[in-house]
C-alpha cells in the first residue's frame, strides 16, 4: 500500500494544531503541570452542552448532567452552593459527587457587571471579541484535598473543564483521580485557587486567591453504590510471592507514621550549594510558582535547582539548538546543553532499566573507589535528611560502557525527526569521564516502598571524587513513630481481592488478566482515621498478564491490611 | 532524554498526532483539545516512560485514549441532528479521504497506524490492547474493503 497516497488524504498538519501542542509544551515549562484542560472553551463548544429538557429527562445531579455519566448518580453527593466573591466575580462551587474512582464537581463562575463575557486562561478572546463584551479569564483549580479532618494533601492529577454559557458566566467542571489525598471518606474539604485576570492589552489586573470548602457527600439511594462482579478464584500455588526471607504472607506487619516533606521542613533549602560545587554562584533566582524553587547556575555553568521535594544538579557546556528534519528550518533554541557528564548519568539510568547485559566489573576507577563514591553520596544524601534510602544499583561507567551505550543512543537519536546541532562523541570518552552511577531506593522498615514510583528513587553520578549529577524527588519519609498490624490477609484473601477487580479490568479492556507474581512493599496512604494523618503500610504490588496470544503486563497495588486496591496500571 | 529533547521529539511527530486523532475524531478543535490533554497526561507520566525509544508509541497509545474518551462524551452530549460533518484539510485528497473515512473505526485506526505511521504489528497490538491474530485479520479486511471501494471509484493506490 502506497504510503504517500496514504498520507495525502489528510493534507498538511494544520497551523492551529501544531501551535497547540507548542502551546502545552510550553506552558507546562512555566507552571507545574498538574492540572488536565478536559476540553478549551470555543464558540464551537456551545453547541454541543445538552440542553436542559433533555438532561432532566436522563439526569438527576448536575455532576452526572455535565460528565454524560449517569452512574455518578450512584455516588455519594453533596449540593453544596457554596460561594465566595472576589471583586467582582462570583465563584460558585455546586455539587461534588464521590465513587471510587475520585472526585467530580462543577460550579459557576459569574459576573456582577453588566456586558460581561467570562472565559478560561486558554480561550482566544478574539472568538468572542464580535459580542462587544469586556472579557475577563478566570479559573477555578484544586491545589489539595483533606478527608475526615485529616491532613490536608497535595494533588498528584487533576482535571478541569470549563463550558461558557449565554449569558457571559462560565460553568466549570473538575476531576480529583483517585489517589493518596483523595480517598473515601465522610467530609471532604477543598483548598482551591480562586483567580482572574482582564483580557490581554488591556490594563493587567491579575488576582488570586484561596477558597476552602467543606461538605459532606451522601449517597441519594439508602443502598450503597454497585460493586463489580467477583470472577474465579486463581489457584494459590499460580501466584508467585516475594518477600524478605522468612516473612509469610499474612504475618504481622509495622505501620509507620509518615511525615510529608514541605517547604517548611525539608532539609533542601538549608544546603548550602557549595556542598556541590565550589567554583562561585553567578546567579541566583527563584521561579514565580505556586511553590516555592531555588535556582543557582554556579561559574562552570553547573546548575542547582530545589523545590521542597526536588533536587537537581547538573553540569552544563554552552548551548545546542534542535532542528526538525522535515523542514531543518525551524531551530528550536539555543537551549542550555547539559555536559557530558550528565549524558553520562543518563546511560547509566538507560542501563537500569533498558540493558540488564550490564553489569558492575570495576570497584575502582583511576584510583577512585565505589567505596568511596558510596560514602561521598550518603554523606549528601544525610546532609539531605535522606537516611531512608539505600544502594540498590550501582554501574561502573568505564569509557568502553560509555561508548558502547552511547552507540545505542546516538541510533535512537538518528532514528528520531529532529536533531541538534552539537552532539556528543561517546567514542572520544577518556578516563576523565569515568565514574560510577549510583541509584538509591528508599526503605522502610528494610523493605522496599512503592516500587516504581518516581518519589521514592534517587540518582547520582559521582566521578573522580566530586557529585556531578544528582536527581531526588522525594514526597514522604518513615518516621520512627510506628504500631504493629496484625491479621493481615492470606495469600488467598489477597488473589480474591485481585480477582474481585477484574470486571472493571475487564471494562478498562484489560482481557483476562491472571496474577502471578506479588511482591511485599510500602505505600504512603491516609491513616484509617484520617485525622491520624499520613502513614507508611505495608501493601502487595500485584504483577499480572493480559490477553491470550500476546503476553502483555499490568500490575496494581493493594493494601496488605484490607485489600482495597490502591492504584492500577489502566489509569497510568 | 533531556527536556528538551522530549519536548523535541514531541513537537518531531505532530504529524503523526494529527493523522491519528483525524482517524478517530471528526472535528479539528476535539483533535486539537485530545492531543493538549494527551500530552499533558505524558508530560506528567514521563517518569513511567520505562525506554526513552518508545515515547512516540507511548504517546500514540495516550492519545488514542484521549480521542475515545472524549468521543464518548460528544456521543453523549450530541442531539441526532447535530451529528457534525468531517473536517478536513483543504489540501487533502478528498476522494480518497472519503473512501478511507467510509470504512468502520474497526478497521481504520489498525490501518493508519500501520500503512500510513509505519507502527509494527507488535506496536499496534500494545497500543490497541488487541491479539496479534484481531489486529492482522483487521488489516487484512481492511485492506480489501478499501480496494472494492477504490476500484468502485476509480481511484488507485
Amino acid at each position: 500500500m502506497n504510503n504517500d497516497k496514504l498520507n495525502s488524504m489528510y493534507g498538511q498538519t494544520p497551523e492551529s494544531f501544531e501551535n497547540r501542542i507548542r502551546y502545552t509544551l510550553a506552558k507546562a515549562e512555566s507552571v507545574p503541570v498538574r492540572r488536565a484542560p478536559l476540553r478549551i472553551a470555543l464558540i464551537a463548544a456551545m453547541a454541543l452542552v445538552l440542553t436542559i429538557a433533555t438532561a432532566a429527562a436522563l439526569f438527576s445531579s448536575q455532576v452526572a448532567e455535565f460528565f454524560g455519566r449517569p452512574e455518578l448518580n450512584d455516588g455519594k453527593i453533596a449540593q453544596i452552593g457554596e460561594s465566595t466573591i472576589i471583586g467582582d466575580l462570583t465563584y460558585t462551587l455546586d455539587e461534588v459527587v464521590y465513587i471510587p474512582e475520585g472526585l467530580y464537581g462543577v460550579g459557576r463562575i459569574t459576573s456582577a457587571q453588566e456586558g460581561v463575557r467570562i472565559l478560561s486562561y486558554d480561550a482566544e478572546p478574539a472568538d468572542f471579541s464580535a459580542e462587544g463584551l469586556t472579557i475577563l479569564h478566570a479559573q477555578v483549580t484544586v491545589e489539595a484535598v483533606a478527608v475526615d479532618g485529616g491532613e490536608m494533601l497535595p494533588l498528584s492529577a487533576s482535571g478541569y473543564d470549563m463550558i461558557p454559557q449565554d449569558d457571559g458566566s462560565v460553568q466549570f467542571a473538575f476531576i480529583l483521580p483517585r489517589s493518596i489525598a483523595v480517598t473515601e471518606g465522610t467530609e471532604y474539604t477543598l483548598k482551591m485557587n480562586v483567580s482572574s485576570r482582564k483580557a490581554k492589552g488591556a490594563d493587567d489586573m491579575h488576582r488570586v486567591d484561596t477558597w476552602q470548602v467543606s461538605f459532606t457527600p451522601v449517597y441519594a439511594q439508602p443502598t450503597a453504590a454497585p460493586q463489580p462482579q467477583a470472577t474465579e478464584v486463581s489457584s494459590v500455588n499460580g501466584v508467585q510471592i516475594i518477600a524478605p526471607d522468612g516473612y509469610q504472607i499474612g504475618d504481622a506487619l509495622p505501620v509507620y507514621k509518615a511525615q510529608l516533606r514541605t517547604e517548611e521542613n525539608t532539609a533542601f533549602f538549608s544546603l548550602d550549594p557549595a556542598a556541590f560545587n565550589t567554583s562561585g554562584i553567578t546567579q541566583h533566582f527563584t521561579r514565580d510558582t505556586y511553590y516555592r524553587e531555588e535556582n543557582y547556575v554556579f561559574s562552570d555553568e553547573a546548575r542547582l535547582r530545589m523545590t521542597g521535594i526536588t533536587l537537581e544538579y547538573t553540569e552544563y557546556d554552552g548551548e545546542y539548538t534542535i532542528f526538525y528534519k522535515l523542514d531543518g528550518q525551524s531551530p528550536d533554541g539555543p537551549h542550555p546543553r547539559p555536559a557530558f557528564s550528565a549524558d553520562v548519568a543518563e546511560l547509566g539510568f538507560s542501563a537500569y532499566w533498558e540493558h540488564p547485559q550490564e553489569q558492575l566489573e570495576k570497584i575502582e576507577l583511576n584510583g577512585f573507589t565505589l567505596a568511596e563514591a558510596q560514602s561521598l553520596a550518603e554523606n549528601l544524601l544525610s546532609q539531605l535528611d535522606l537516611d531512608d534510602y539505600q544502594l540498590s544499583y550501582a554501574l561502573d561507567m568505564t569509557k568502553e560502557r560509555i561508548a558502547r551505550l552511547g552507540s545505542l543512543n546516538q541510533k535512537i537519536m538518528e532514528s528520531a525527526n529532529f536533531y541538534t546541532d552539537k552532539t556528543w562523541d561517546y567514542s572520544a570518552a577518556s578516563a576523565d569521564d569515568e565514574g560510577f552511577f549510583l541509584l538509591y531506593k528508599k526503605q522502610a522498615g528494610g523493605i522496599l516502598v512503592d516500587k516504581g514510583d518516581m518519589y521514592n528513587e534517587l540518582r547520582l553520578f559521582v566521578a573522580n571524587g566530586q557529585i556531578r549529577y544528582v536527581m531526588i524527588d522525594d514526597l514522604y519519609r518513615a518516621t520512627g513513630d510506628s504500631y504493629l498490624a496484625e491479621n493481615l490477609l492470606s495469600a488467598e484473601e489477597m488473589i480474591a481481592a485481585f480477582n474481585r477487580d477484574n470486571a472493571r479490568r475487564e471494562r478498562h479492556r484489560i482481557s483476562r488478566p491472571k496474577l502471578h507474581t506479588l511482591t511485599l512493599s510500602y505505600m504512603p496512604m491516609r491513616a484509617e482515621n484520617a485525622a491520624d494523618g499520613m502513614i507508611y503500610a505495608p501493601v502487595w504490588y500485584a504483577e499480572y498478564s493480559f490477553t491470550d496470544t500476546v503476553p502483555r503486563e499490568g500490575w496494581a497495588w493493594y493494601s496488605a491490611l484490607d485489600g482495597t486496591l490502591i492504584r492500577d496500571c489502566y489509569t497510568y | 532524554m533531556t527536556q528538551a529533547e522530549f519536548n523535541a521529539r514531541i513537537v518531531a511527530m505532530q504529524d503523526t498526532l494529527y493523522r491519528v486523532s483525524t482517524t478517530i475524531l471528526p472535528q479539528l478543535c476535539d483533535r486539537e483539545d485530545a492531543v493538549q490533554g494527551a500530552i499533558e497526561k505524558a508530560i506528567r507520566k514521563r517518569h513511567t516512560l520505562r525506554k526513552d525509544n518508545a515515547l512516540e508509541a507511548w504517546l500514540t497509545r495516550i492519545l488514542i485514549n484521549e480521542c475515545y474518551s472524549l468521543l464518548r462524551r460528544r456521543k453523549r452530549e450530541l442531539l441526532f441532528d447535530d451529528v457534525p460533518e468531517r473536517e478536513v484539510a483543504e489540501d487533502a485528497n478528498p476522494d480518497l479521504y472519503q473512501l478511507f473515512t467510509s470504512l468502520e473505526e474497526t478497521y481504520r485506526l489498525p490501518m493508519v497506524l500501520h500503512y500510513v505511521e509505519g507502527y509494527t504489528v507488535d506496536e499496534i497490538c500494545r497500543m490497541l490492547r488487541m491479539p496479534k491474530s484481531t489486529l492482522k485479520s483487521r488489516l487484512y479486511r481492511g485492506k480489501q474493503l478499501l480496494r472494492k471501494a477504490l476500484e468502485k471509484e476509480e481511484v488507485f493506490l
